[in-house]
């Protein structure tokens, strides 16, 4: 695992050191001459009790009380699966894709049909999720509306528990939810040490632009780092609406937000792991739309996710969602661009990858294929050109010499899987494409989707299930 | 028409803060009414700028700017308006339903409605039906418009039209329903009047449920 590799990572940056630093001392003169807007008696008094200058709701952080929050927070989680394996590693500038949460409707893949989420379609998603290598975790994908709403929240959770092995990231209404789910992951993991061993779920709370907390957010933070669940403290800014239009105003703001939730959090329980982040984007002013594909999110999540590695923070990413109704070629290039910034930059968790369609409100598998397919072309770029006496190949190129071609090589045979080939990207020869079965690419997404819908995840033991059955006639 | 009206509307249009108050102020003194002044002049400006938005040609920020030029005049024109008995185009008491603190698009709906010349009662977000009657009861509004962005709040839409028919007040207003999951279909089935997809359209309903 620490042997030399000598590839050279393809790099982005979108900041100079000189910006990061202008953004951090503007983050901490926000924190310290505005601070944030908190009601919560609890967090009131830590807050208080750990230097904060509280007046009536309104707490002031001074900026020595942010920087030792920033290191005191551990510097990577790592991510754990069913099994207990440690799979995922936010570290550097490591990329890792999930999908993403709470869809309002559903695409069916097969007959592009829009209608209502509802539990079954959590299964079906969780599914794909499951089968598609590129998303090494997940998310809930949708909300469920055929159940309770009081309790949706935790039924999706299970489903997801039960159709896949990949660590769950998830949202819910409150710390009584978390509970239910935390309680969820242990009997899973079998036991609470195994599960601290490595953390199968991670929370995404998320306090309102500009600047404020409400209760239930509060909580959730303080019961997530009170039981070491790792904790997502995710404002969702946009710029010209909620915070200010300039991209600049709009990290600094965005990263307040975040970063007193990890004071809040490291007053809690030093050392709760915390993953640092925000969605920021732009209102869309033709429409009034919180765009999910426009590209100055893509330049605020690299710029914010360059500041988590200048604060050595994991960082919860957002890339591979779309303002397109369909899978279609704007979704296509939207997520293409998205991913590629992601990874090129190293924003390290990932999210909305092939789950939000229609700005944050639609679902479909088909999308999800589509974009895992991106994803993999990502990750053969990110591979970066291997260069050693092997890759250079002088000796061969010599042989081979003016004219001569290199189909019989052996090395060829060595190399030629070092390409990257597409499941439904094509590139068939036109007569052979039309004597074959002519389909287009919308039509080979939907077969290749509805193959992969065949998947079946591995069972839970029944005896864990019956148990999560009986977890379930408790939920309030 | 006349000159200062067409001026009023072009500053309404171009977003000229500063000028509205001078420019009613002439108007007045010229004779015009308070009330000419709002459907002649500040009306038919708000209307174009409601067209130019459909048409993708102004953006939000500069609709708001509009809007806020039409209020710069109207602060001097509602005492007046009252005076004469002539009345606002009408009043909306807003709100984003219990449950849900999504506020964003409430606010710009309010926005736009005042930006069209209605008085707008903003009762916050998270909501609950009885709040909903008190304000019915108390402000004697012409439109309810209620907001949700969560399939799980939704509901509390219909739980607000049922607690105003059971208060007797169903009949004494309007409607409006609106937020991502929303549809015309769902207002249909709780008893709503009506349902619009943006903060614009919400302006244009309000408008067509008072002229109704
Ligand atoms: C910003 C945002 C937030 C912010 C809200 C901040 C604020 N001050 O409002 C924060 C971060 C706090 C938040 C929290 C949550 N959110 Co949220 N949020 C959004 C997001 C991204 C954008 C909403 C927005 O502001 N849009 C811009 C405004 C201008 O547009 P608008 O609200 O739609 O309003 C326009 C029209 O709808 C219409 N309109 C609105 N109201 C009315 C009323 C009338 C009468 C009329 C006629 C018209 C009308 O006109 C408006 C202007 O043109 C949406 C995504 C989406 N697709 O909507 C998710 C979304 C609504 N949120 C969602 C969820 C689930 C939540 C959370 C539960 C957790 C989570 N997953 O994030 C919490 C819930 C908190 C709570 N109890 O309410 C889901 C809802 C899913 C569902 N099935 O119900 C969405 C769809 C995203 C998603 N897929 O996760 N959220």
């Amino acid at each position: 695992m620490f042997g030399p590799d000598l590839r050279f990572k393809p790099k982005l940056t979108v900041l100079n050191p000189a910006q990061i630093e202008q953004i951090h001392q503007a983050t901490l003169e926000v924190l310290e001459r505005t601070g944030v807007e908190v009601a919560h008696a609890r967090a009131l008094e830590l807050l208080h009790g750990g230097g904060a200058r509280v007046d009536g709701k309104r707490v002031r952080l001074p900026s020595w009380m942010v920087e030792r929050a920033i290191r005191q927070a551990p510097h990577r989680v790592v991510l754990g699966d069913r099994s207990g394996e440690r799979k995922v590693f936010l570290e550097g500038d490591k990329s890792w894709f999930g999908p993403s949460l709470d869809c309002i409707d559903y695409l069916d893949p097969l007959t592009d049909e829009r209608r209502r989420f509802v539990s079954d379609d959590c299964r079906i998603t969780a599914t794909v999720a499951d089968a598609l290598p590129n998303f090494s975790w997940v998310m809930t994908i949708g909300m469920a509306d055929d159940v309770p709403a009081d309790i949706a929240d935790r039924v999706i959770a299970r489903q997801v528990f039960q159709t896949t092995v990949k660590p769950l990231v998830f949202c819910c209404k409150d710390a009584n939810s978390v509970r239910d789910i935390y309680e969820m992951a242990l009997l899973i993991a079998g036991s609470e040490s195994r599960f601290r061993g490595a953390p199968t779920i991670v929370h995404y709370s998320e306090p309102i632009s500009p600047l404020l907390y409400y209760d239930p957010a509060v909580e959730k933070i303080l019961f997530c780092a009170e039981y070491g669940i790792p904790l997502i403290n995710f404002p969702a800014p946009q710029g010209g609406s909620t915070a200010p239009a300039t991209f600049a105003g709009e990290i600094v703001q965005a990263s307040a937000e975040s970063l007193s939730g990890l004071v809040l959090a490291q007053l809690a329980r030093p050392g709760a792991p915390f993953i640092y982040g925000a969605f920021a984007t732009v209102m869309d002013m033709r429409t009034t739309v919180f765009s999910y594909g426009a590209a100055e999110m893509s330049l605020m999540v690299a710029a914010m996710s360059q500041m988590a590695q200048h604060y050595q923070l994991p960082f919860f990413g957002t890339a591979g969602a779309t303002d397109a109704k369909f899978p279609d070629a704007q979704a296509g290039a939207e997520v293409a661009f998205s991913c590629l910034a992601s990874a090129l930059v190293g924003a390290n968790l990932v999210h909305d990858a092939g789950s939000w369609l229609d700005h944050g409100s639609l679902a479909s598998p088909a999308f999800m294929v589509l974009v895992n397919e991106i994803i993999s072309m990502v990750n053969q770029f990110m591979g970066g050109v291997p260069v050693n006496g092997e890759t250079l190949a002088l000796e061969m190129i010599d042989r081979v010499g003016p004219g001569g071609h290199f189909l019989n090589e052996d090395h060829t045979l060595r190399h030629f899987r070092d390409v990257w080939y597409s499941n439904v990207f094509d590139r068939t020869i036109y007569t052979a494409w039309l004597a074959e079965d002519g389909r287009r690419f919308e039509q080979r997404l939907r077969d290749h989707t509805a193959e992969l819908m065949q998947h079946r995840p591995a069972p839970l033991p029944d005896a864990t299930l019956a148990e999560l059955e009986k977890m379930a006639r408790h939920w309030k | 028409m006349s000159d200062t009206l067409v001026q009023i509307s072009n500053a309404v249009i171009e977003g000229r803060v500063k000028d509205a108050p001078g420019l009613t102020h002439n108007a007045l003194q010229a004779g015009l009414t308070a009330k000419d002044i709002l459907d002649k002049g500040l009306m038919p400006g708000m209307d174009v700028v409601g067209a130019e938005f459909k048409k993708g040609k102004k953006f939000v920020p500069e609709v708001l700017l509009s809007a806020r030029t039409m209020q710069a005049s109207l602060d001097i024109l509602k005492p007046l308006l009252a005076e004469a008995g002539a009345k606002m185009t009408g009043k909306v008491v807003v709100g984003t339903v219990k449950g849900d603190l999504h506020d964003i698009g409430k606010n710009l709906v309010g926005m736009m409605l005042e930006g069209s010349g209605f008085e707008v009662v903003d009762l916050g977000k998270d909501v609950a039906p009885e709040k909903f009657v008190d304000a019915v009861k108390k402000e004697k509004p012409n439109i309810v418009a209620m907001s949700a962005l969560l399939t799980t709040t939704m509901r509390s839409m219909g739980h607000t039209v049922t607690a105003l028919k059971e208060a007797g007040l169903r009949d004494a207003v309007k409607i409006m329903i609106g937020g991502a999951p929303v549809t015309a279909d769902f207002a249909a089935q709780i008893g709503a009047d009506a349902y619009a997809p943006n903060a614009p359209a919400a302006a244009e309903l309000a408008k067509k449920f008072v002229s109704a």
